[in-house]
């Protein structure tokens, strides 16, 4: 022990002082800089021959590694509700509030207003124009929302494009970041700072694609998708996205990458393996899962909701309704009708009753043989076969009598006529038979009208063969050339302008002709629709209102989540001033106590040397 | 260095004022607008509601739109329904039998007062509201009746009232003024007077009945066979006061009495006065002076009340009601029907005759889908001539028109008659050989309403005098060509007499009438009928009397011309009276069943109208109920949370 000790004990205190206060004077002025996590200074004591005293030993950075995971998880499911609350945000926009000017349920009404008041005046040429620009601006106000919805999917297709790039970056900067990491020569500070970088930029990643972190002992991270697909180990894989260009209706997302109309994701790990993103499932949240289940499902629900609202607006117009003839043969009953007039898409119906129980068959003309067999049950209970007319009345007889069954005969009168008649027993019976078909032109014998066309003025008839005409069909609808030309086209066909039966046969169609989803049997799309177009349109316009409400909801839930979660984060790994500036005072006295026990000693010393002069 | 948003938290404590940021900017809007949601997302619960009770408005305020339309054009209708049964009494009022005015003024006042009262009733028809006619059912897009100008003088090619009225009264009177009767005693028996009709059905004097106060004496033979004829003979003389009645049909279906009385001869003797004939020297002379009385009395009553019963005929013809078609008589190059025997085939008529009324007429729709343009109801009827002895008859269709049900011969030996077979069905009739006089052929026929009739063709050496009737010809070629000839006259005559009949019930069964003609939807589950058809009874009525005395002209050159004008003024006036009196008021399509028809459906319609006002305030309600924002309560949270932001920025600060 002497003064020398005491000397070495005080200049310690000095330097573990000096020490503390540069990292609390980082921690300070970093209390601002977002994923910096606090640093404090590891202090030991260290006993010498004479003495203890203490020393730094570099500084601890504040680091949770489970709080750390759980975070990266959250800013998953984050981007990707705020990304869908975003779009889905606008699309509300553009589909705007019931009753509002220029959503589909006011144009619509306005629509059906216009062809009940040409039930009264249909002599009147301004009437008649009302419901040919009325029907202008709901074809339009659906060629609207199509390509708005359309024009979604291109941004969201963009905003992928984007992600994919900045993705990329990000790993590649941990890769560089790990390496640095790797050299554990690297000053501790210098190291804090590293370590701040990789989290900043695992979140990074984390906001674009779920991720599993691997945190190594040595500070390095590897990376890998929930489900196992290895993002960054040594090196990194690389993200690829071939965007088609535009997107429209008809682009879709097909497992089959020749028919695959939005483009591919691919991931090329170092080794260069490719794995597609999207068909093989490989992401479960984060943005880009956001962005590909609004370019694939939600928004192209929201087009096929629109297709339906169109097709059925054309086909309640267009609809020829033509009920069958009675027809008997000995006991047995039944009915005829002549299918010559049925297009592709078009059907007829049979309603009977079979050992008591009553059901309805509806037999829609489909040539194209790949989308046969086509056998299910709609949404409103009917059986609907598919089946090939091109074959005659003949092939279409033994299809139907194949579905039937035994207790009825299913035959070919003449030529294009087809009878039903049922075992000449009260068990089985047939109830009707009835053909729908698509009126062509505007003044041919039936009371149905073409006013809604396809491009090119062609009739809208739903066909299913190839790509179905439905899909898409709402940005392509428009109104009949020929009846915008000579709105006369609307009248009674065979009648006087003043006959009012075709205006009273479209209004009643409007109101009573029921439509029941899916469009085709295949899709499985959200929110099947069933009724009237008016009963199409609300539930259009609820079912869309609800999906965005959830994607809101959902937003704000994760956005809270988050909230708590930076709150915890801010408290463990945060800079406290006030502690900061507790400490600083303390580290003040001790720095003036070490340095008063540097100036005693010094006196002490001064002291002895003057005795010895 | 790349660096995400989720990396840049705010402090909680900041993102929470900015989110009672966005509250307050909320509950402004919400108090701005006073609607509760301002997106779609935002609606909730309360957005099936409004989408529902908004398409609800959008329906009721649909069928609101139809109740005002349809309401102003009741008003209209009822409006010149009013006006024209004005017309109607004033007309009733100014034209009275033996009313002829001071110095006779009513001859000449009657027919221009009704000529122009004729052009109102035709120019309130043709009322339109905005281009929509109102009284042509639901052939709303053009006027549903002529101008008078039109209808009564005609157009380029098309002739008017007053030439078929003109035609019509020379086929009613003939070329002698005798109302085509022709007056004859036999030369075999000298004390005999015979009357006897031309072949002429729809025209002339028809005789109907026949009396005589004396028949042991003065003998009444007939009216009997087809066409009718009756004889007197003067067995013995008659004594003074003896009298003959013979009676007569007239044209418009009313009846006339000629009554002759035998008077004694004065000396000097004296010319006998209008109905009188004079008892001569031996029954020969008194039948020869019977005949010129007889002579005499029909040339006046040709002039007089068969000219009236002649020109509403031809009013009724032409200016055609529901169920009938346009008719006028044939007529020769120079434009004249003294011998016209029928009505021209509607395809004539069509061509040269003004339609006066081109509204919608389902009845008559239905009349002319029975009758066919050519009268032959709808039969084929054909004399090939790669089979010239044949003539064939078929049906066209199986729905109108005649239903073909048999055929038969007398004389199987030369006729070879075949069917009906086939479908539609079709018969033949074959001469095989010349046929002898009085072998026939009878075709079963059945009309659209079920009933059936039959025709009977009778060979004849000679021409032919009545109806049904054929000439044998050279061979068997020539006679069928007569048949051909015969049978087409028969079922033509057939189809102008019986066919409206039959057709108008089958129409009537349908339950179709014209106010059906026009409906509109009001309600969900209500729609109203309020079509109304220019050519119903009622207001053709009126203008059948209007046109009928508006053509009309009353010489006054002497006494003789003065007394036929007043017959027959009072003669139109009688057809007037009978065709505008109240008591016609309860029949169907009269001017009071359609003011009372219009009259109902407007109480329907207001009542409609008044439910959908209640209704429309309720939907109203639950709307609001869903979309508006309380106001009150709004201003209670704005104010909490105005209180909240100025302590969290104190705390802040």
């Amino acid at each position: 022990m002497g003064l020398t000790a005491s000397l070495s004990n005080a200049l310690s205190g000095l330097l573990t002082t000096q020490d503390s206060i540069s990292v609390l004077s980082r921690n300070v002025s970093n209390s601002g800089t977002p994923g910096y996590h606090r640093e404090s200074v590891n202090v030991i004591d260290k006993v010498g021959s004479s003495s203890a005293y203490a020393v730094t030993t570099g500084t601890q950075r504040a680091f949770s590694q489970s709080l750390q995971v759980y975070y990266n998880n959250q800013v998953s499911d984050s981007s990707k509700s705020d990304v869908t609350a975003t779009y889905l945000n606008q699309l509300q926009t553009y589909l705007g509030q019931p009753g509002g000017t220029g959503s589909l349920d006011t144009v619509y009404g306005a629509f059906q207003n216009a062809v009940g008041a040409l039930s009264t005046s249909p002599d009147d040429y301004t009437t008649r124009a009302g419901v040919v620009s009325t029907a202008q601006t709901l074809a339009s106000t659906l060629n609207q929302l199509t390509s708005s919805v359309q024009g979604l999917r291109q941004q969201v297709n963009g905003q992928i494009a984007g992600d994919v790039q900045t993705l990329n970056q990000s790993l590649t900067s941990l890769v560089t970041v790990n390496k640095q990491l790797g050299n554990l020569t690297t000053d501790s500070t210098a190291r804090a700072s590293l370590l701040d970088q990789r989290d900043r930029l695992v979140a990074q990643v984390a906001g674009a694609i779920d991720v599993n972190v691997t945190y190594r002992d040595d500070g390095t991270v590897a990376l890998a998708t929930k489900s196992g697909v290895g993002l960054l180990d040594q090196n990194a894989s690389t993200f690829s996205f071939q965007s088609p260009g535009s997107i429209s209706a008809n682009s879709q997302y097909n497992t089959n990458n020749a028919q695959n109309g939005v483009g591919t994701l691919i991931l090329t790990t170092p080794s260069g393996l490719n794995i597609d993103m999207v068909k093989d499932g490989g992401m479960r949240s984060g943005e880009l899962t956001g962005l590909i289940t609004l370019r694939d499902k939600t928004l192209v629900d929201t087009q096929n909701q629109l297709d339906m609202v169109a097709a059925s607006l054309s086909k309640a117009l267009s609809t020829v309704t033509t009920p069958g003839t009675v027809a008997t043969s000995g006991a047995a009953k039944g009915f005829t009708a002549d299918i010559s007039g049925l297009q592709s898409g078009d059907d007829f119906t049979l309603n009977y009753s079979a050992g008591g129980a009553t059901n309805t068959i509806k037999v829609v003309r489909v040539d194209d043989t790949t989308k046969l067999p086509m056998d299910y049950t709609d949404s409103s209970g009917a059986r609907v076969l598919g089946v090939d007319f091109s074959g005659g009345a003949t092939a279409v007889a033994s299809a139907l009598q194949t579905a039937l069954g035994t207790g009825f005969a299913v035959t070919v009168p003449s030529g294009s006529t087809l009878q039903v008649l049922n075992d000449g027993t009260t068990n089985n019976t047939v109830g009707s038979l009835t053909t729908h078909a698509t009126a062509t032109t505007t003044q041919n014998a039936g009371l149905g009208v073409p006013l809604f066309v396809d491009a090119g003025n062609q009739p809208f008839t739903g066909s299913l063969d190839g790509q179905a005409q439905a899909l898409g069909f709402a940005g392509r609808i428009t109104v009949n050339s020929a009846i915008v030309a000579d709105n006369t086209n609307l009248a009674t066909p065979g009648g006087s302008l003043g006959d009012a039966s075709r205006a009273n046969y479209l209004s009643n169609q409007l109101r009573s002709m029921a439509f029941s989803g899916p469009a085709t049997p295949t899709d499985g799309a959200g929110g099947l629709l069933s009724g009237n177009v008016s009963g199409l349109i609300s539930q259009t316009m609820n079912y869309q209102g609800n999906v965005v409400a959830n994607a809101m909801s959902q937003n704000t839930n994760s956005k809270s989540a988050m909230d708590a979660l930076n709150q915890r984060m801010t408290s463990d790994s945060g800079v406290d001033v006030n502690s900061e500036m507790a400490s600083l005072i303390q580290l003040q006295t001790a720095y003036s106590a070490n340095a008063r026990v540097v100036t005693s000693v010094q006196t002490l010393l001064d002291t002895l040397m003057h005795a010895f002069q | 260095m790349i660096l995400s948003n989720t990396m840049y938290p705010l402090p909680s404590s900041y993102s929470g004022i900015s989110q009672l940021n966005t509250q307050f900017n909320t509950l402004q809007a919400q108090l701005a607008t006073g609607n509760k949601a301002s997106t779609l997302a935002d609606m909730g619960d309360s957005r099936y509601t409004s989408l529902v009770t908004r398409s609800q408005i959008g329906n009721v305020s649909g069928f609101d739109n139809n109740i005002s339309t349809v309401n102003l054009r009741l008003n209209m209708m009822n409006t010149v329904l009013t006006s024209l049964s004005t017309v109607q009494s004033d007309a009733r009022r100014a034209t009275v039998a033996g009313g002829y005015g001071t110095n006779n003024i009513n001859f000449t006042t009657a027919p221009t007062q009704s000529k122009s009262q004729l052009d109102q009733v035709l120019t309130s028809l043709n009322t339109d509201l905005n281009n929509h006619y109102l009284f042509g059912g639901s052939t709303s897009d053009h006027a549903p009746v002529a101008t008078t100008s039109q209808a009564m003088n005609g157009t380029p090619g098309l002739d008017g009232f007053t030439t078929i009225a003109r035609q019509r009264l020379e086929a009613d009177q003939g070329a002698n003024g005798l109302g085509r009767l022709s007056v004859a005693i036999p030369a075999a028996a000298p004390d005999t007077v015979g009357l006897t009709e031309d072949n002429a059905p729809p025209f002339g004097f028809k005789l109907a009945t026949l009396s005589s106060s004396n028949a042991t004496g003065v003998t009444p033979t007939g009216p009997t066979g087809s066409p009718a004829s009756l004889s007197v003979q003067f067995a013995t003389q008659p004594a003074p006061g003896d009298t003959v009645t013979i009676g007569l049909k007239l044209p418009d279906g009313t009846t006339d009495n000629v009554v002759m009385t035998a008077v004694a001869a004065t000396v000097p003797p004296t010319a006998p006065k209008a109905g009188e004939f004079v008892i001569g020297a031996s029954t020969g002379a008194t039948a020869t002076n019977f005949s010129a009385a007889v002579q005499s009395s029909l040339t006046t009553e040709g002039q007089t009340k068969l000219a009236a019963a002649s020109n509403y005929a031809a009013a009724d013809n032409f200016f055609n009601g529901q169920g009938e078609q346009v008719r006028r008589a044939t007529y020769d190059a120079t434009g004249h029907s003294f011998t016209a025997t029928g009505y021209e085939t509607p395809a004539q008529t069509q061509t040269d005759t003004v339609q006066w009324y081109t509204g919608q007429d389902d009845a008559t729709k239905r009349l002319q889908a029975d009758q066919g343009s050519d009268d032959l109801g709808r039969l084929a009827l054909a004399n090939p001539v790669a089979t010239p002895d044949t003539v064939t008859l078929g049906q066209t269709n199986t729905t109108y028109g005649y239903q073909l049900s048999s055929v038969a011969t007398t004389n199987a030996a030369s006729i070879a008659v075949a069917g009906p077979a086939g479908t539609p069905p079709s018969l033949s009739v074959q001469f095989t050989a010349l046929p002898s006089p009085a072998d026939t052929v009878s075709i079963g026929i059945k009309l659209p309403d079920g009933s059936t009739d039959s025709l009977v063709m009778t060979a004849v050496a000679g021409a032919p005098t009545k109806p049904g009737e054929y000439q044998i010809g050279v061979n068997p070629n020539t006679t069928a060509a007569n048949f051909n000839a015969a049978l087409q006259t028969s079922l033509q005559t057939e189809t102008q007499s019986k066919m409206p009949a039959a057709s108008g019930a089958v129409y009537a069964a349908t339950g179709q009438n014209p106010r059906g003609s026009v409906t509109a939807k009001i309600d969900d589950g209500t729609t109203v009928n309020y079509g109304v058809e220019a050519n119903e009874a009622g207001t053709v009525g009126l203008i059948r009397s209007l046109a009928v005395q508006s053509i009309q002209t009353y010489p006054t050159t002497n006494s003789a011309t003065t007394d036929i004008s007043k017959a027959k003024f009072d003669a139109i006036a009688d057809g007037q009276l009978n065709r505008l009196s109240a008591a016609n008021d309860s029949k169907p399509g009269s001017l009071a069943t359609v003011a009372v028809d219009l009259g109902l459906t407007q109480k329907t319609v207001s009542d409609t109208s008044a439910r959908h006002s209640a209704y429309a305030a309720q939907l109203q309600t639950v709307l609001s109920g869903a979309e508006a924002a309380d106001p009150t309560q709004v201003t209670e949270a704005l104010l909490q949370l105005q209180t909240r932001l100025q302590a969290s920025y104190q705390a802040t600060a």
